[in-house]
């Protein structure tokens, strides 16, 4: 009868303890996978923030930079593609357009010097430059969620929770080939 | 209020339980009319709850374990709100010294204690103890950020530590003072939430309400306040009121702009409890934290399973040889 007693309280024990363990993995993953959805909200807070000031500069530009319509437009069409992204992958190409053009417009400034020396164009530029090196800060945070999801899901023996709750690896953010090309440069001057 | 409610209902229940086996012990006792079992089913139930408290709390240190790993390091520039880990060196918000050395440092807790002797045993009792309160910041390559360490789980290792004897000959009496500290510029590790540290919507609707019932109170101004000189000062004359009231309050604010590094702060929140403070690596807290849960767990189920034996051999159930002879290790 003790023999008995004494195997049921480990057997309890043990019950329990595996429970636990199990309801702890479960909890895990759960954990991980909402860190990747409430990063990547988090890049697009920032997004949005920048997608804001854009058409403040555009403005600010217009009054000095009367030859740089094109590059002007680049930047003005690149804001409104990356109001139509939907999907990750569409918002990092649009990301990477408007990026492009963003830092086209600051190397071409260069050369007005007026404009260089605006109050509200150089607060724009720190703001704009401040925000996107957040956005690259939170883009690697996103990546790390990512890599440890990507991870988390392969291992022994979250993988079985894993393939019961349907979770397959996350797509990275990838820089998109242009973003790693430098802007080329027109300076069109007045004949 | 709920919580306080959750945790005195838990604790009647582990009471009930308790005396209930007690009692059941008792009677079987009065049967076989021997001191010694109560002594021993006492201990064995009281230390079956030990063992099970160590086994559930390993769990909480196994899941603070994992939360740790979980958690990817941000940034300070793009720290978001919510619950995040953070590493850089620790710097002073403003001057401090640690209370026992002395040192320059931005966090220190410290432990006074005094020896008591029982027979040939003896041990430490707490005199005095505390740490500092304090805020301080963290900095890395990317800028800076308030730690309030209220409330912290600090993980540091022994700083100082120094035992001194008081009085002569026969009455003689030893006092041990530790001290940890976090010293400028040394390298941390925060886990914790971050959050505004004042929220300055809901400051200025106060500034706002305290002015208005100010000047409700004086009737002088009131009066002056009355345009038309009507009977009553009518709602548009109010709104206007209220507006430049608005505008003085946005003026003194801009007269003293806030440190942008001030606007936030990485603190313990009242939704996500982990808050930890460390000098260590994230690999060694990881590392501390699996050891003490599997120790925890381990040696809550063979505290469990060792009394379990004792109580059912004392219950007649197992060889006596089992039994574990409580009162020797009182002699």
């Amino acid at each position: 009868m003790g023999i008995i007693i004494l195997f049921l309280g480990i057997l309890l024990l043990v019950v329990i303890g595996l429970v636990l363990y199990l309801v702890s993995i479960y909890n895990q993953l759960i954990h991980v996978r909402v860190n990747i959805d409430k990063s990547w909200a988090n890049i697009e807070v920032l997004e949005k923030q920048r997608y804001d000031e854009i058409p403040k500069l555009v403005k600010v530009c217009e009054g000095y930079m009367k030859y740089e319509r094109e590059t002007l437009e680049k930047i003005t069409l690149a804001r409104t593609r990356f109001l139509e992204a939907k999907t990750p992958s569409e918002i990092a190409r649009a990301d990477a357009g408007l990026a492009g053009a963003l830092k086209t417009l600051f190397a071409v400034a260069e050369n007005y010097p007026e404009l260089k020396a605006n109050e509200n164009f150089i607060q724009l530029q720190n703001r704009i430059s401040y925000l996107e090196n957040q956005i690259a800060d939170r883009r690697e945070f996103y990546n790390d969620s990512v890599a440890i999801f990507n991870t988390r899901i392969k291992q022994i023996p979250a993988v079985f929770i894993a393939n019961i709750l349907k979770y397959t690896p996350k797509e990275m953010f990838k820089v998109p080939e242009v973003e790693k090309v430098s802007p080329e440069i027109k300076f069109e001057f007045p004949k | 209020m709920k919580k306080a409610i959750t945790n005195k209902f838990w604790v009647v229940l582990v009471v009930m339980v308790f005396s209930s086996i007690i009692d059941c012990c008792l009677c079987n006792a009065a049967v076989e009319e021997d001191g010694d079992i109560i002594f021993g089913y006492i201990h064995e139930i009281g230390l079956i709850l030990v063992g099970l408290f160590m086994f559930f709390y390993g769990f909480t240190q196994y899941r603070k374990k994992r939360l740790i790993e979980n958690i990817p390091t941000s940034k300070i520039r793009a720290v978001a709100m919510g619950l995040s880990e953070l590493k850089g060196k620790a710097k002073q918000k403003s001057p401090l010294r640690s209370l026992l050395t002395h040192k320059d440092c931005v966090y220190y807790r410290f432990l006074i204690e005094k020896e008591e002797r029982r027979g040939r045993s003896s041990s430490w009792k707490t005199v005095s103890e505390g740490s500092s309160t304090d805020y301080f910041y963290i900095e890395d390559e990317t800028g800076r950020l308030l730690v309030d360490p209220l409330d912290a789980e600090i993980i540091l290792p022994l700083d100082y530590q120094y035992i001194d004897t008081i009085g002569k000959f026969l009455f003689t009496k030893r006092m041990r003072y530790t001290e940890w500290y976090i010293q400028p510029d040394e390298d941390i590790y925060v886990l914790g939430t971050v959050k505004k540290i004042k929220d300055d919507i809901l400051s200025r609707k106060k500034k706002l309400r305290k002015q208005l019932r100010k000047l409700k109170e004086d009737k002088e101004k009131l009066k002056k306040l009355n345009i038309d000189k009507s009977s009553q000062i009518s709602i548009e004359e109010w709104d206007k009121v209220e507006e430049t009231i608005k505008q003085e309050i946005f003026g003194e604010e801009l007269k003293q702009p806030p440190e942008p590094e001030d606007d936030i702060v990485i603190a313990k929140s009242d939704i996500e409890k982990i808050f930890i403070i460390s000098d260590h690596s994230e690999k060694e807290i990881t590392k501390k934290f699996g050891m003490k849960s599997v120790l925890l767990i381990f040696g809550g189920c063979c505290l469990i399973i060792g009394m379990l034996i004792s109580l059912l051999a004392r219950a007649g159930l197992l060889p006596e040889g089992l039994i574990i002879p409580w009162r020797k290790f009182y002699r």
